[in-house]
């Protein structure tokens, strides 16, 4: 009897852990391509992300990590032919010190991500005029 | 300085609260998802004379009144792309142009294509070409091509008995 025992919970168990690899399935995300460049006064990164609508779109900056993710609404059955998948993207990047985390802008066109971060007023390079006399 | 990429895709997964079938499938999966992700990367660069070009990955969806090709061109504008109908299928022509910036000093990251891509994707007959429909939203272009009516569904070709 105790053997029926030990068999029946593995299988209860084992159902569990199929739900889990099903979520875990459903929650797949793509890490989208960017482009980061830095101009005089801030850092702009460029995301490829197709598919996202700007209501699909959270950018969010925690002390110092930038967290971009995009949601997509699925619209079609499996494709016959499949090069691509629109699935939400997310990817995480470390901002350093030296940026303004506080005036951070975000804009959504054509399936780009662009955001902009500030470079933290005192680092940027100011313009000193100079008085005649 | 600046913004770091934290590697997100390499993070390793707890998968020991798993069977052992599970976890191999687990890591099945995980595997098969890097090794699309490389095998994507290479096949949309296509080499002429050294030139190394982008091409847009492309979906072709089917269903029973139409079918619907779907490639993703972010960044690219209604008048960026080019559209047209040739014997051996559809040919999409693209440009994406890369964002004008003056006051860019340094680059830290750059994963984006720019320039320009012609792809072509083949069509099966029985589709009504000059009903073609596309339209390019949030960066990926749908074309919809609905199916004729009374379409030939193909025939069989008898193998002949060996004399």
């Amino acid at each position: 009897m105790a053997t029926t025992t030990t068999m029946s919970r593995p299988s209860t168990r084992t159902r569990d852990k199929n739900d889990a690899i099903a979520v875990e399935r459903a929650t797949r995300t793509v890490v989208p391509r960017v482009d980061i460049y830095e101009t005089d006064t801030a850092y702009v990164l460029l995301a490829d992300m197709p598919g996202v609508a700007s209501g699909g779109l959270e950018v969010t900056a925690d002390r110092d990590e930038l967290t971009i993710r995009g949601h997509v609404q699925p619209t079609m059955n499996t494709p016959d032919y499949q090069e691509f998948e629109l699935t939400d993207y997310h990817r995480i990047f470390v901002l350093t010190e030296d940026l303004d985390t506080a005036s951070i802008t975000a804009t959504l066109k054509d399936g780009v991500l662009r955001v902009e971060v500030p470079k933290h007023p005192r680092l940027q390079p100011k313009k000193i005029s100079v008085r005649a006399e | 300085m600046g913004i770091v990429d934290r590697i997100t895709s390499m993070t390793p997964r707890r998968r020991e609260h798993l069977e052992p079938r599970s976890q191999v499938q687990a890591l099945r999966d995980e595997f098969d998802h890097w090794l699309q992700g490389v095998s994507q990367d290479w096949g949309r660069m296509t080499s002429r004379a050294g030139n190394w070009r982008w091409l847009p990955a492309t979906d072709v969806h089917e269903n029973d009144h139409e079918l619907i090709v779907t490639a993703e061109v972010p960044g690219l504008e209604r008048e960026d792309l080019k559209l047209t109908l040739a014997p051996e299928g559809l040919v999409i022509r693209g440009e994406r142009h890369e964002e004008k910036e003056d006051r860019r000093r340094g680059v830290l990251m750059s994963e984006l294509h720019y320039g320009s891509f012609v792809r072509t994707v083949p069509l099966p007959s029985g589709l009504d070409l000059d009903a073609a429909e596309a339209r390019v939203e949030k960066g990926v272009l749908t074309v919809r091509f609905p199916k004729k009516a009374g379409a030939t569904k193909g025939r069989r070709i008898p193998i002949k008995e060996a004399s």
